[in-house]
């Protein structure tokens, strides 16, 4: 490992599902199922998924709001949980998160000076020149006027806000900051400016990001990694532009023609898609998934994504199976490994028949 | 929408000022709350100096003056008197201080009560919870004047004295332990809402301790409900002294209290001589109007989002 300032290995978070009287656990969500990242140091690792994947408990687990069922988090090669109650304060400091939410995220009864420097009080820092001037310097960081800090959240504008969430999180000088769908909420036009912010910022302060976000455009603009999740696991992670290139598993090439393509030339001159299944207009070739993600109480044996993908039934080795699905035995049977499948060796993917799929020629 | 730092949010004032000193600039640009406070000040002053009002003892009850209509201001009961002739101005003016003291003492200290274990039942959910949940279910299924025979029974014979605070004491003792309920129940709900808001994740991530985010985020953000009950409350207080008086446990004589004036003023309506009743009662309605509106004026002040 080269300069990793966050790692995550084997993370795992199942939610107990309590029945009867006696509030018996008799099963568990598997929301998060053994994920192991590396962020490294002044970089972007963006997180995508669709609803549900897990990407939103990880991302809570590594600031620290919910506990990991196993697995650890290392930061700065430190492992969280072995830290005294004291130390993961202090640690906690290191990994600071935005919220979604600018609108949910804000006290409305605390003033934005209150709330930029909420987090000086909770650690009894007093910062040089005065917790007003600090916070008036992270107001000004974040592009607002540090002469609004008596100014009350709903006084401010959705990215005004979103500027507010960044300011309350960089006050304790974190290393790395966890953004969980940070734009989503905002206007188009207001998203952008918000991403060249966060970008600002990572060159001024060497800030390291886990951006989280079901947006691929976004997150191919700010990230230099990108992981996939599905269901609780990594599904595919490895450098931007391979990623995003030469997408190896199913699920990441279906995610991918998902993404609208504005210009109808670029859509026309693709024509339709070579091996993709269905062609819908308005995308490049869209791969349309069947059904809705697997309940994460009780996922599917073997590769996960076996039940919904759209490659499985096309390869020579597909059986038919109960469901009347045909999927090469060894999806059902075996869990595939994330490793490297391809030329890349830092583009890993856990797919079977990933192989296969390169030699498809499908490019999304 | 631009979100140039520069352009400043419609709602903003450029002037910086305090939250205490914006409160205060709303609530005088309403004149009720000004009305307002000048009735309950008026009732408080009334209270501390009740001599100001009347010269008439109401302990001193000539029988056979027994329910003069009033007479108007100038006469000698301008009120009238009562059944046992008493005068009501008299009786009225020196119930003040037991009726008010009492209904302050009874809400804020049930306040304090219900608002503290509704928190930490609605914060901390588990035991807690279920600990604070059947004490609620239990002292609700418990009648008033049940409980009242029984703290009654427990306190018979024991002299409390007659200073205010005595005279008051075994009332305010029953009302308390019976009154707790209803806020312990408002705030665990509005807790168990505020609670999960991304502004107290915000918090907790921070890592903020569990008293600083029930201090400073929860509570300030689930005690709205609670505010409005307030007013309401106070008149319960009163009118329900009142039947505690009947039993014996109220306020006791010589001292007097409007619970008691309206309880007693009941039986004569419809016999000839209404103002026993109508004179407390109007004292009641003006004391809890004006708590209504005051109280509605300070949640609208202290609410950054409605001061305009």
């Amino acid at each position: 490992m080269s300069d990793a300032v966050l790692q995550v290995r084997e993370l795992v978070k199942h939610y107990p599902v309590r029945r009867g009287l006696l509030r018996r656990s008799v099963a568990a969500v598997k929301a998060v199922d053994g994920v192991s990242l590396t962020l490294e140091r002044g970089r972007t690792l963006g997180l995508v998924g669709e609803s549900g994947s897990g990407k939103s408990t990880l991302a809570r687990m590594l600031v620290g709001i919910e506990a990991p069922t196993s697995g650890q988090v290392l930061v700065d090669g430190e492992d969280v949980s072995r830290l005294s109650r004291a130390g993961r304060k202090q640690l906690r400091r290191d990994v600071q998160m935005v919220f979604q939410d600018p609108y949910t995220s804000l006290n409305p009864r605390m003033s934005v000076g209150e709330i930029v420097g909420e987090p000086f009080a909770i650690h009894g820092i007093d910062p040089a020149g005065g917790r007003r001037a600090a916070v008036g310097e992270l107001l000004e960081l974040v592009g607002l006027d540090p002469d609004h800090a008596s100014r009350y959240p709903h006084q401010f504008s959705g990215g005004q806000r979103q500027r507010v969430g960044i300011a309350r999180a960089l006050a304790l000088r974190p290393k790395v900051l966890v953004c969980d769908e940070p734009v989503s909420a905002l206007d188009v036009s207001v998203q952008g400016q918000v991403i060249n912010l966060l970008e600002d910022l990572q060159d001024e302060l060497g800030l390291s990001y886990l951006f989280v976000a079901h947006d691929l455009g976004v997150v191919r603009h700010i990230a230099h990694d990108v992981a996939v999740m599905y269901l609780g696991r990594l599904v595919e992670q490895g450098p931007e532009t391979d990623v995003y290139d030469t997408a190896q598993h199913p699920y990441t090439q279906a995610l991918l023609s998902a993404v609208p393509v504005p210009d109808p030339a670029v859509r026309l001159a693709a024509g339709p898609s070579t091996g993709a299944p269905t062609a819908q207009p308005g995308l490049l070739g869209g791969i349309v998934l069947e059904g809705d993600p697997p309940s994460p109480v009780d996922p599917p044996s073997g590769c996960p994504f076996h039940t919904r993908c759209w490659l499985a039934p096309t390869l020579p080795e597909a059986r038919a199976d109960g469901d009347g699905r045909a999927v090469p035995e060894v999806c059902v049977t075996d869990v595939p490994a994330l490793a490297p499948r391809g030329a890349a060796a830092a583009h890993a993917v856990a797919c079977h028949f990933a192989r296969e799929l390169v030699a498809t020629g499908v490019e999304a | 929408m631009s979100d140039a730092a520069a352009s400043a949010p419609p709602a903003a004032r450029t002037a910086a000022s305090s939250p205490v000193a914006e409160a205060w600039r709303t609530l005088r640009r309403r004149p009720d709350t000004v009305i307002a406070a000048v009735v309950l000040l008026f009732f408080a002053v009334m209270a501390a100096f009740p001599r100001l009002f009347t010269s008439t003892s109401p302990r001193t009850c000539p029988i056979r003056e027994a329910r003069t209509a009033p007479q108007g201001w100038g006469g000698d009961h301008p009120l009238g008197t009562d059944a046992l002739g008493c005068d009501v101005l008299a009786t009225l003016v020196h119930g003040v201080r037991p009726s008010l003291l009492l209904a302050v003492v009874v809400v804020g200290i049930s306040l304090l009560i219900g608002v503290t274990l509704g928190l930490l039942a609605g914060y901390y959910l588990g035991w807690v919870d279920y600990l604070v949940s059947r004490a609620v279910e239990v002292f609700l299924v418990v009648p008033l004047l049940l409980a009242a025979l029984l703290v009654l029974s427990l306190f018979k014979g024991v002299d409390l004295g007659a200073g205010t605070f005595n005279v008051i004491l075994l009332p305010a003792v029953v009302l308390i332990l019976f009154g707790w309920m209803p806020y312990a129940r408002y705030v665990r709900a509005s807790t168990l809402e505020a609670k999960n808001l991304d502004y107290v994740t915000a918090a907790r991530s921070l890592g903020a301790s569990d008293v600083r985010i029930m201090t400073r985020h929860v509570l300030p953000n689930a005690i709205g409900t609670v505010t409005a009950l307030l007013p309401t409350s106070v008149a319960g207080v009163i009118s329900a002294e009142a039947v505690l008086s009947f039993l014996g446990i109220g306020v006791r004589p010589p001292a007097t209290s409007w619970g008691i004036q309206i309880e007693q003023g009941s039986q004569w309506v419809l016999g000839g001589a209404p103002h026993i009743l109508l004179a407390p009662l109007a004292c009641l309605v003006a004391t809890v109007l004006a708590l209504v509106v005051l109280g509605d004026a300070l949640r609208d002040a202290l609410d950054p989002r409605l001061a305009a």
